[in-house]
């Protein structure tokens, strides 16, 4: 049964004549291995050796290809060894499958076995692992499973010689499309990479340009079209009209089209362009089934368009006045049989689909809205890591400008200084994505009451669409600005590093608010003060002045590794935060020499906010409670404490964050309590010290038996009296807060000298 | 997915199959492997049931009581008839199945006689057993033991009919008895293989159906007998195939009664059978090695071989012999799936090299 496989044009030659390395060792797997015999070997200009074998194939009896339970293989192995030994299949009627090499020869159709290039197979290369891979793609193939879901269809050109990169989804249009296309550079092996840019106003613009790309859009078809590389207009017309495409009239149609587009001054330079000819091939898995994916082919021509018009039959050139005579009836004798064809590989740019696979981003995730401000060392971090990720809508606000010194730790470059931030990183996100409008920003001073005001409509109305408004501006004021002062439902978040850059802190509202971000910041520093590991978090080094703001200053000195560890964790629970509803304080502690990381999860507490017109104690459940916890025991005996908290004086806000226990040297009976000191000046130290004063003394708090009220005694009123005297000294509040059996009241007297209490119920 | 085993056990029968709903049956069974001869191919039949059945079978058939079909069965199940068959460790048989002629046959040996007994016992009880064909012979044998054969038509099966066991919308599979006809058993003598039970089993996955014909060891007298009544009766489909199971250990008697010198020719109606095949099907010849030349009189016969590969051919089919797959010199069960794209002959190269290292302790070194 000779006749039905292809002979390959080499000598037969004895087994003991094969002596490259791997044709040897196949050989001796053939000899070995079940499910394979031994043909013959052969031998051509001392080059190349070739074996060939029946491999038996299993194939299900309801095949979707024609492969067959035996199928005859050849192997082509090179003397030097650089590429894939080629993989033939001899069957006279092999079908036509997917992952093929297109060669200039249809037949015999040759294996595309590898998706990985040959320098990394070639290390674990086996013969038997040859052989199985080889039977696997047959296996496959028979059953179309080789073709995973997900997997782009490459087109596999065996020697395509060049490259180009095509805008994203240029096709969705329509087919009245040029492309303006560059040869940007070529590479070391002498293959090109042409760039091009989708653009409709190609006359004006070509110019600048070496070819001019035109798109011609097949009907849809089962994969697996072009079967063999075309190496003239003629072979591909031919290859096209096995579909039904009648690519000679496309061609003609779009020249005619392209001389018709452009002025005269422009038209000699067009004439005298190279043209690359884009064939969009829609593909289905089944016949008539729908796209499932888009599969572009593109070929170079190596004469001008003058000539290609003259070959296909539509015009003459006149070299005299340099342009064209439209024929007034096409040669249909001719068909671009001279016109040679050069095959390039399409490559489409980067996108967010893309960028979304790739990370595998969860698509719901990829779709939400994130309104962030500061996008300083770690606000630039995270955003391009998400930007990269395909994650979140993102708006962008800040009000910097980019100096020299923050490209030590900014993801923008040396041409972006002295611009706007958010402005050259919307650049560069929409250069990632190639996506106009995939970022919003806004060079805009959040807190500024003096920026323009349509602005703000504009910040304000992005606000209101967001999902998750986020605060890397390593600014309090800004926290709190966006936690207490604007209009959204969106939970707020925000996400910091500590000065020593060691430690990275997220905190994060509940999807119903009830734990809103100022207090999580108060409870925050609570945890720190109750966490032996964290005592030095807020440590600065660089700070002389332990009051100052600095903590979440990072103009300090701060390597970029620690940031971009930081980024990353800080990307990854943008992901938890988007896809939980509740409320968090984390800090990941990470050690400095080998950056393993510790995530401390640290408790929330729901919101006691108890108002008055103006003025405004929050507090939470945890401090409601510890005071209770610290009164009962003492029944009938009063008891009390310091509280400490701070101030928000702007808002008018006070923060009752925790309270102590009496004293060992207080005083405490039914109807009195005389707060002791013992101890107290440690206390004030170590909050001070781990909190940097972010937390302070704000006030007493004491008890009063059951049944009676928490109003001031007279005994209270005086001692209210000496809280005053030396609090208003030193610009403070005095705060007295009475706990009954029933109720608990916040007594205070604010700077305008106004007595207020805030009653709350147990 | 359904699964059919054929096993390398020389010129021997024995196929599991497993359906989908995990029932298993059994048709034949004859262990004869020598474990004590290193040359000996044949596998170890007993532990690859074991592993796969566990500690019941749905259904045993055996085609007929000849020794290459039965060996070993009386030390693998579980039998009802006699205490020293009933160890923890054996396989109970929920139903078995016989040929009437296992039932009233005589001059049994070993363990042909073993199953007789068995046959007879669970007859006798009317229960866990299906008889095939109801000759005289099997009334008047009834008779003697004091049954009347009204009480047991429930255990009894005709040829042309489907076995009641298993249904193919519930099961995804039935069983249509072709042979043996009750006639043929009525006669002085009994022809064992030609009063041997042949079935088509058609089994249904989705709405795909693989057909598969177990042709035991019947001749082509027999075949010529099934083609015709068949034929008679118009159900034809009944002997459509995509799994052929070749009779006899691929005995050129199971075609014709000419050997021929390069290809056995059938005769006429049996080449009809053989054309019934599908395409892509599979002819099995459960037997050793196809020989080059004619030393051996026995099967396999490298004539019958010759046109079972051409029938193979003409439907871009196989034809494997069970003692040369993968290889003559390491074969191993050849397992067909039949699932969504109808039927596969599984082609992998087997054990990994960590289940060879962690299955079995290595050779000794000294």
């Amino acid at each position: 049964m000779l006749n039905d496989y292809i002979e390959i044009e080499a000598q037969i030659v004895p087994k003991s004549e094969i002596q490259l390395q791997k044709s040897k060792d196949l050989l001796y797997a053939i000899e070995r291995l079940p499910f394979v015999e031994l043909v013959e070997c052969r031998k051509k200009e001392n080059k190349y050796e070739i074996l060939i074998f029946d491999l038996s194939v299993q194939v299900p009896q309801k095949k979707v290809y024609d492969i067959r339970p035996t199928e005859r293989i050849a192997v082509e192995f090179e003397i030097s060894d650089t590429f894939f030994p080629r993989v033939l299949a001899l069957r006279n009627n092999f079908p036509r499958v997917p992952h093929q090499y297109r060669n200039r020869n249809e037949f015999p159709r040759s294996l595309c076995l590898y998706e990985d290039p040959y320098s990394e197979v070639n290390f674990s290369w086996t013969a038997s692992a040859f052989i199985e891979r080889i039977r696997d793609w047959l296996r496959l193939t028979a059953i179309d499973k080789l073709h995973q879901q997900n997997q782009q269809l490459e087109p596999f050109l065996s020697h395509h010689e060049g490259v180009v990169i095509l805008p994203k989804d240029f096709y969705v249009n329509d087919d009245k499309l040029f492309l303006t296309i560059k040869h940007i550079y070529t590479q070391k092996n002498g293959i090109p990479i042409f760039r091009s840019q989708f653009n409709e106003n190609v006359i004006n613009t070509h110019l600048e340009n070496d070819l001019i790309g035109i798109v011609i859009p097949c009907p849809i078809q089962t994969h697996g079209i072009i079967y063999k590389t075309p190496s003239n207009i003629n072979e591909l017309n031919e290859i096209l009209s096995d579909i039904g495409m009648d690519f000679i009239s496309v061609l003609r149609g779009k020249l005619l089209e392209l001389n018709t587009t452009f002025g005269k001054e422009y038209k000699n330079k067009l004439l005298n362009s190279e043209l690359m000819i884009i064939i969009l091939l829609p593909k289905s898995r089944i016949s008539g089934g729908k796209m499932e994916n888009l599969e572009i082919c593109a070929f170079i021509t190596t004469n001008p368009i003058c000539k290609i018009g003259e070959e296909i039959g539509i015009w003459e050139y006149l070299y005299d006045i340099k342009d064209i005579g439209i024929n007034m009836v096409y040669d249909n004798s001719k068909t671009g049989k001279l016109i040679k064809l050069v095959t390039i590989n399409t490559n489409s740019e980067f996108n967010r689909k893309q960028a979304i696979l790739m990370s595998s981003t969860d698509e719901a995730l990829s779709e939400r809205n994130i309104f962030c401000v500061g996008v300083g060392a770690l606000g630039s971090q995270i955003f391009e890591n998400s930007i990269r990720m395909g994650f979140g809508k993102w708006t962008i606000v800040d009000n910097d400008i980019l100096s020299p010194h923050n490209l030590a730790r900014h993801t923008l470059t040396s041409e972006h200084v002295g611009y706007p931030k958010v402005e050259s990183l919307k650049k560069i996100s929409q250069e990632i994505l190639n996506e106009k409008d995939v970022v919003k920003s806004f060079y805009y001073d959040i807190l500024s009451t003096t920026d323009d005001a349509s602005e703000l409509e504009n910040i304000k109305k992005c606000i209101s669409n967001s999902d998750l408004i986020i605060d890397i501006s390593t600014s309090i004021p800004v926290s709190r600005f966006l936690s207490l002062d604007i209009e959204s439902n969106a939970k707020r978040a925000s996400m910091f590093m500590n000065p020593t850059g060691t430690d990275v802190v997220v905190l994060c509202e509940d999807n119903e608010r009830a734990r809103r971000l100022d207090l999580l910041e108060m409870q925050y520093y609570r945890e720190l003060i109750n966490h032996p590991k964290l005592e030095e978090h807020l440590y600065n080094p660089y700070s002389k002045v332990s009051y100052s703001n600095s903590c979440r200053d990072i103009s300090s000195i701060l390597p970029q590794d620690a940031i971009a560890m930081g980024a990353a964790i800080c990307t990854n629970e943008l992901k938890n935060i988007l896809s939980n509803d509740l409320s968090s304080i984390k800090i990941w502690k990470t050690d400095k020499k080998h950056f393993t990381t510790e995530l401390i999860d640290m408790p929330t507490s729901t919101m006691i906010e108890l108002k008055t017109d103006e003025w405004r104690i929050v507090t939470d459940e945890y401090f409601i409670k510890k005071m209770i916890n610290l009164r009962a025991p003492r029944l009938p005996s009063e008891t009390g404490g310091i509280i400490i908290g701070s101030y928000d004086f702007s808002r008018k806000i006070i923060y009752a964050v925790d309270l102590y226990s009496a004293p060992i040297d207080s005083y405490e009976y039914p109807s009195l309590f005389i707060r002791g000191h013992n101890g107290l000046k440690d206390i004030f130290e170590n909050v001070k010290k781990i909190t940097y004063n972010r937390l302070f003394y704000i006030g007493e708090w004491h008890s009063h038996p059951d049944g009676l009220p928490t109003q001031q005694s007279d005994d209270d009123i005086k001692a209210f009296d000496w809280q005053r005297d030396f609090m208003t000294t030193f610009g403070q509040i005095p705060l007295m807060l009475i706990c009954g059996s029933d109720d608990y009241t916040f007594h205070l007297e604010t700077s305008a000298g106004e007595n207020l209490m805030f009653m709350g119920e147990l | 997915m359904h699964k059919i085993n054929f096993f390398p056990i020389g010129n021997a029968d024995s196929c599991l199959i497993q359906l989908d709903n995990n029932k298993t049956i059994i048709i034949d069974y004859a262990h004869k492997k020598d474990n004590n001869n290193d040359d000996d191919r044949r596998i170890d039949l007993e532990s690859s049931v074991k592993e796969v059945v566990g500690k019941s079978v749905d259904v045993l058939a055996i085609t007929h009581a000849d020794d290459d079909h039965v060996h070993g069965f009386s030390n693998l199940f579980f039998l009802e008839h006699a205490h020293k068959y009933q160890s923890e460790d054996r396989i109970k048989i929920k139903e078995l199945w016989v040929p009437a002629a296992v039932i009233l046959e005589k001059n049994l040996e070993n363990d042909a006689l073993i199953l007789r007994a068995e046959a007879r016992h669970r007859l006798k009880n009317g229960k866990g057993i299906k008889v095939f064909s109801k000759p005289e012979k099997l009334e008047q044998w009834l008779e003697g033991e004091g049954i009347k054969l009204k009480d047991r038509l429930s255990n009894i099966v005709h040829a042309g009919n489907v076995v009641p066991s298993f249904q193919l919308d519930n099961d995804g599979v039935e069983f249509f008895i072709h042979s043996p006809f009750s006639e043929t058993i009525d006669n002085e003598e009994i022809d064992r293989n030609n009063s041997c039970l042949a079935m088509q089993a058609k089994f249904k996955y989705e709405d795909e159906i693989v057909n598969l014909i177990l042709g035991a060891d019947a001749e082509f007298e027999l075949w010529e007998d099934i083609i015709k009544v068949t034929k008679h009766y118009k159900r034809e489909d009944r002997l459509n195939w995509d799994l052929f199971k070749v009779p006899h250990h691929c005995s050129y008697t199971a075609l014709s009664d000419e050997k021929g010198d390069d290809i056995t020719v059938p005769k006429e109606n049996i080449k009809w059978l053989y054309k019934q095949g599908n395409d892509r099907g599979h002819l099995i010849s459960s037997s050793n090695p196809i020989p080059t030349d004619d030393n051996d009189k026995l099967p396999p016969h490298r004539q019958a071989a010759k046109y079972y590969k051409s029938v193979a051919k003409g439907i871009n089919g196989e034809f494997n012999v069970t003692m040369e797959f993968t290889s003559k010199k390491d074969p191993k069960t050849m397992v067909f799936k039949i699932d969504e794209n109808k039927v596969t002959l599984i082609k992998e190269l087997g054990a990994s090299i960590i289940g060879i290292v962690s299955e079995k302790p290595s050779p000794r070194v000294g």
